[in-house]
């Protein structure tokens, strides 16, 4: 039961780790190994920072979006994206200029429109509000920290800044949070632990 | 609900101890930044920050060496500051485990470090720390060096020329207040909150839980920092959540 953890130069990589250290993960290995990632058994993508420049490091690594998507789309392999790692599912984003994502989830990564009353970055704790019964997706509260959110399909959860906003996405064994579980204290450690035992 | 207010306690840490922190009981060693952080965690604080005031080069290391033990074990959003002057020291910080870095002195001196770093991290991880003294009615002044130090910079200017830059959050210390308990400077949390679109983590100034509803519902601040009635264990963060929450401000549950 390998789990890769994607390493392609983002800044909660480490957090993360910690996280699903915390969250009893196995055989866990942080790894830019295509190879590795082409076997995992489940597989996470991390991210913070600007969609593009994360698109393009992951990108730079070469093999690894095949990698991904041989194991995750055509094999099955539990996915779980968190943050700009959730966005990067998406078609694309629209930070920054337009960059393609990866396509899997349909959807634009959009900039959350800023005022006194509804500031950007969305930053600090928030309702998950789950659009349907998912074995990942529990209502509470979670950390968000991000100027960009999701507007597509497959939305599991949503939250309200100003606006509803996605919190998480997925469909079979794909599922992304916009929210940070590494930042999250207990609900973010159970998250993980669900998605650990996750047999979509 | 909305976005909550958020309670952030504040830890000054000196050559990788804590200087001004909480006497918890129980902690093993209650010097160590990394058992403080810990007890906020247990604690249910919303974020925490690290304050580091040894501001030597030396130190640098010792406090990375700080953010990734506190990273290994605290599962909360963790803010450094102090002696942030480049991109690369951001870099360190953030990559230790950090999730923001707030730039203070370099951003006085030089203002564009704060879009280099957001630029390269992300606005979201740059925090542009604001210490300010009153100099007329309804005029601030940027102070360094612990308030000790006039610049001749309009506070308030300055703040949003710095989220114009990139930061993605101010966090704004009124000097004349910090250390009084007579609560914060609201005028100036407000004038500059209500001039940005970005967080305003009010702080200076705190003696007692009413400070920090005054500093949402008055200041208009999106988090509340405070170390010393932390600090002197007069109240916990549940006594905040529960005193903010019965002035109606949206916090955790």
């Amino acid at each position: 039961m390998t789990l890769a953890l994607i390493d392609y130069g983002a800044g909660n990589l480490h957090s993360v780790h910690n996280a699903l250290k915390a969250a009893c993960a196995q055989d866990l290995v942080i790894t830019a190994d295509p190879d590795v990632v082409a076997t995992a058994d489940r597989i996470v993508l991390p991210g913070v920072g600007a969609f593009g420049a994360c698109a393009n490091r992951l990108r730079e690594i070469d093999g690894m979006v095949a990698a991904m998507e041989q194991r995750v789309l055509n094999e099955g392999a539990p996915f779980l994206g968190v943050c700009v790692g959730m966005q990067l599912m998406a078609t694309r984003g629209e930070e920054l200029g337009v960059h393609g994502g990866l396509g899997w989830i349909p959807g634009v990564v959009r900039q959350l429109p800023p005022s006194p009353e509804v500031r950007v970055p969305h930053m600090g704790w928030n309702d998950v509000v789950p659009c349907s019964d998912h074995p990942l997706i529990e209502p509470g509260e979670a950390y968000f920290l991000h100027s960009f959110a999701f507007e597509g399909e497959d939305v599991l959860a949503t939250t309200q800044h100003g606006d509803q906003v996605t919190a998480a996405i997925g469909r079979d064994n794909l599922a992304g949070v916009q929210f940070h579980p590494e930042k999250s204290q207990r609900y973010g450690i159970a998250l993980l632990q669900r998605f650990l035992a996750w047999k979509p | 609900m909305t976005v909550r207010a958020r309670v952030i306690p504040c830890l000054d840490v000196a050559n990788g101890r804590v200087v001004k922190g909480v006497n918890f009981v129980g902690l093993r060693d209650a010097g160590d930044p990394v058992e403080q952080a810990r007890a906020y965690d247990a604690a249910g604080a919303d974020e925490l920050c690290f304050l580091d005031i040894t501001a030597s080069h030396e130190a640098r290391g010792t406090m990375i060496d700080v953010v990734r033990r506190t990273a290994e074990v605290c599962f909360m959003p963790l803010t450094v500051g102090g002696g942030v002057r480049t991109v690369e020291d951001a870099r360190a910080l953030l990559l230790a485990g950090a999730d923001k870095v707030a730039v203070n002195s370099a951003a006085v001196a030089r203002p564009e470090v704060v879009a280099e770093i957001a630029e390269r991290m992300g606005s979201q991880c740059v925090v542009a720390s604001v210490d300010a003294r009153r100099v007329a009615e309804g005029r601030w002044e940027v102070f360094t060096h612990g308030g000790r130090r006039a610049t001749g910079i309009d506070a308030v200017e300055h703040a949003l020329r710095l989220a114009a830059l990139g930061a993605g959050e101010l966090l704004v210390t009124s000097m004349d207040r910090d250390g009084t308990r007579d609560g914060y400077d609201l005028a100036l949390i407000r004038e500059i909150a209500d001039r940005v679109t970005v967080p305003v983590v009010a702080s200076g100034g705190v003696g007692n839980l009413q400070h920090l509803v005054e500093g949402v519902r008055d200041g208009h601040a999106s988090a509340v920092l405070a170390a010393s009635i932390f600090h002197f264990g007069e109240a916990t963060v549940a006594d905040a959540h529960a005193v903010m929450a019965a002035a109606g401000i949206p916090v955790r549950r």
